[in-house]
């Protein structure tokens, strides 16, 4: 696993998440750069979480909900999906990568579909580079807490 | 007499023999005190900058100490000491400063403040322009006076004449070997508003509840634009910025316009608006003649220069005391 | 048309307040700044009460905030001097069930552009709401109004003609000077939350210092909370002491929503709000 990405993954209890760990369970292998949240919906995702997120490190952000008509609370994913919409272009906007704040319907049958993202998206940020503009304006003291490691890294 | 070009070079020197330069700087249409990089960088032609010394002695934000607290540790934070002059202020934030020092270094010293205050020198541009906003003189300063200025510039013919006020500002010319200069200084700029500010203490002191507060206040939208720019006010706010286990914690300013101001666990002591600007008032016109025998203003005008909804601080006070 | 208008809305003032169908009107008066807000409980201030071409703030924030507040929640009737394009921010807090609008009383100006300094508000640019809708009673004439030729998006379409490095530069240069006065806030009259999200503490999620990361943490934040509700009036910026184009960042997502959804707010009071409901065909070609 390349040791300079991080990246937060805010992943919905019901598809997202158990997608991941179907993706597990069934033994794919994919990058290990991002780290799992998990949040009751997708249309939990405040835009704080995400700022947050740049602001203790993460290089970017990845977003799961449940596919338009699945998800649990009938529309939280529907609704989140225009803020999604307005964060994406408005980091654009003041000037940070688009490609910073990923967005994923990703079922709980998908676990394929969530290791091909996770590689996905793990490339193209590898391509951008750590997100050094934000860490720049960030006062290391407030970085990061702690590594948490698990037994098998 | 000293032209704008032997300034500069004056400056340069300084700037040479290791002096940190702050003066007033223009970008685009603000002019603001700024640490300089180059000399031609300094703006002599506007009134006022927008923001004012409290940058330089009591900045917006600062860390107090660092903390871990799985290790344990605290580490406090104290910026490199380090020699500033003050150059190009006008009367009224030099005059502004000795109020901030009666009050943060009278009875109790604030450490951090004084020892910014003990490198701090204040070499004044006196002024030649008056805008509708000032109103020194109502305070009891004017446009070239040299109250809290260790050296004063009055200008002079397109140029400046420099006069040394004080001990401080003496050591500083023998040192850098500035020389001071006779002639005579322009006659001072007239100003357009003017208030007394005969009975308004007398008044405060008896009315503490009165229905003119609500009146008074109403325009006021409870943000802090008038505090954060304003010379004299001084409160502040302790808060964490923390991680989990490590954090920083910071002071940083604090306004009694804000709703949460002095808000405690479970009460806010100044409930609705009129009450919170009644604090800012009595404060600056009450509160702190009562401790240091000078009222908190300095009549630099900020407050109603930048309030973005008209409230007029010499209206009010003759509105209160009508 | 101007002093016309005026005289008629003295006049006008004047007659409401002492009918008792008003208990205090809204205006605007001469001020340092050219006009600021005028409340006028008597008949004998209605002289203050000016209309000219710097009555350039939007006054509907205070509909919302003290005195206003207390005696709208008393049951009086309150009246508000509005220009077309205040209206929709009145549309809006109707719409967020923040007024009762038999409580207000809405005395709409025809409007022949505001200025800002010398040149006309950017907002009058291109402006289809010269005469209000849907108030209680319009002054001024419909003939004679000239249109504002422009484009209201003009210094935001200069930020997208920048690449993203040359954005982010400009953005931290410029919100580097925030100090976090919050006036930006208190001038919006969509920033009614009786707590900012910049006041809690636990947990903490904006930083309460003015450092750059607290600063655009806040502005991006607040952009965010306003999607689908700013409606443009600038006023954010009118009150920043700092210079700071902080409008931009909300009309830029004011904008962006237009494009994308067709939505404008405070445009049709009945509308749901933009955030809180969706379309089963909203754009998603961003998603994976």
């Amino acid at each position: 696993m390349s040791d300079r990405l991080r990246i937060v993954g805010f992943l919905c209890n019901w598809c997202s998440y158990a997608g991941a760990d179907l993706a597990g369970t069934t033994r794919l292998k994919h990058r290990a750069e991002v780290r799992i949240v998990r949040v009751p919906c997708s249309g939990r995702i405040d835009p704080v979480f995400i700022l947050k997120a740049y602001e203790r490190g993460a290089d970017a952000v990845i977003v799961g909900g449940c596919h338009p008509g699945d998800c649990h609370y009938v529309s939280g994913n529907l609704n989140a999906r225009r803020r999604f919409l307005v964060i994406r272009k408005l980091l654009e906007f003041i000037g940070i990568e688009p490609d910073r704040f990923e967005v994923t319907w990703c079922s709980a049958a998908e676990g394929e579909k969530w290791a091909k993202v996770v590689n996905e998206v793990c490339d193209r940020v590898e391509a951008l580079g750590p997100f050094e503009a934000y860490k720049a304006i960030t006062p290391p003291v407030r970085g990061p807490v702690k590594e948490v490691t698990t037994g098998e890294e | 007499m000293k032209t704008i070009e032997d300034i500069l070079r004056l400056i340069e020197d300084w700037q040479g023999k290791g002096y940190t330069v702050v003066a007033p700087v223009r970008s685009e249409g603000l002019v603001s005190f700024e640490v300089l990089r180059a000399p031609s960088q300094i703006d002599f032609d506007h009134v006022l900058t927008v923001n004012t010394l409290k940058d330089v002695t009591l900045p917006r934000c600062e860390t107090l100490f660092k903390y871990d607290v799985e290790k344990a540790s605290i580490e406090p934070s104290w910026e490199a000491s380090q020699p500033i002059v003050v150059f190009g202020s006008r009367p009224c934030d030099a005059a502004a400063v000795t109020i901030l020092d009666s009050i943060l270094m009278g009875e109790v010293t604030d450490s951090r403040y004084a020892r910014r205050r003990e490198n701090m020198i204040v070499v004044t541009l006196a002024c030649s322009q008056a805008d509708e906003a000032c109103f020194c003189t109502s305070m009891g300063y004017g446009p070239h006076d040299p109250t809290g200025s260790d050296i004063i510039g009055l200008p002079s013919k397109g140029g400046y004449v420099f006069r040394v006020v004080s001990q401080k500002g003496k050591d500083f010319a023998s040192k850098v070997g500035l020389e001071l200069d006779e002639g005579r200084a322009d006659p001072e700029p007239e100003l357009k508003r003017r208030i007394t500010t005969d009975g308004i203490k007398a008044w405060l002191d008896e009315n503490f509840e009165s229905p003119k507060w609500e009146k008074v206040s109403e325009n006021c939208v409870s943000c802090g634009a008038c505090y954060y720019l304003c010379p004299t006010c001084h409160c502040f706010d302790i808060a964490d910025e923390a991680g989990a286990s490590r954090g920083v914690r910071m002071r940083i300013w604090d306004c009694c316009s804000f709703a949460g101001f002095t808000k405690m666990a479970a009460h806010q002591p100044r409930v609705g608006k009129h009450r919170r600007y009644r604090q800012r008032i009595m404060h600056k016109f009450k509160y702190t003649v009562d401790n240091i025998g000078k009222t908190a203003c300095v009549g630099d005008g900020r407050c109603i220069r930048y309030c973005p909804y008209g409230v007029d601080i010499t209206e009010v006070l003759e509105a209160l005391r009508e | 048309m101007r002093s016309e208008q005026e005289a008629q809305l003295r006049r006008r003032v004047s007659q409401l307040l002492e009918d008792g169908t008003l208990k205090v009107v809204l205006g605007y008066a001469s001020g340092f700044k050219g006009t600021r807000p005028l409340f006028v409980q008597d008949t004998r201030h209605v002289d203050r009460l000016v209309w000219n071409e710097a009555c350039e703030a939007n006054l509907t924030g205070y509909l919302l905030r003290e005195p206003l507040k207390e005696m709208l929640d008393a049951g009086n009737r309150i009246g508000l001097v509005v220009k077309g394009c205040d209206m929709r921010a009145v549309n809006v807090l109707i719409q967020e069930g923040q007024v009762d609008r038999s409580k207000i009383y809405l005395i709409g100006m025809v409007c022949e552009g505001v200025r800002d300094g010398s040149d006309f508000s950017l907002k009058c640019r291109n402006c289809r709401v010269q005469i209000p809708e849907g108030c209680d009673e319009t002054i001024g004439t419909h003939t004679e109004l000239e249109r504002l030729e422009g484009n209201p998006l003009e210094d935001i379409l200069k930020v997208k003609a920048m690449d993203l490095a040359e954005r982010w530069a400009y953005w931290k240069q410029e919100l580097s000077r925030c100090i976090k006065c919050y006036a930006c806030r208190q001038a919006c009259p969509m920033c009614y939350c009786q707590e900012c999200i910049t006041e809690k503490s636990r947990p903490q999620w904006i930083e309460k210092a003015p450092t750059l990361s607290g600063n655009i943490a806040y502005h991006f934040i607040r952009a965010i909370h306003l999607a689908g509700r700013c409606v443009s009036c600038g006023e954010c910026s009118r009150a920043c002491p700092m210079d700071i184009p902080v409008d931009m960042l909300t009309r830029f997502v004011a904008a962006t929503i237009e494009e994308e959804f067709g939505y404008i707010a405070g445009e049709d009071v009945n509308a749901k709000p933009f955030l809180g409901t969706y379309r089963q065909d909203d754009p998603e070609d961003f998603i994976r």
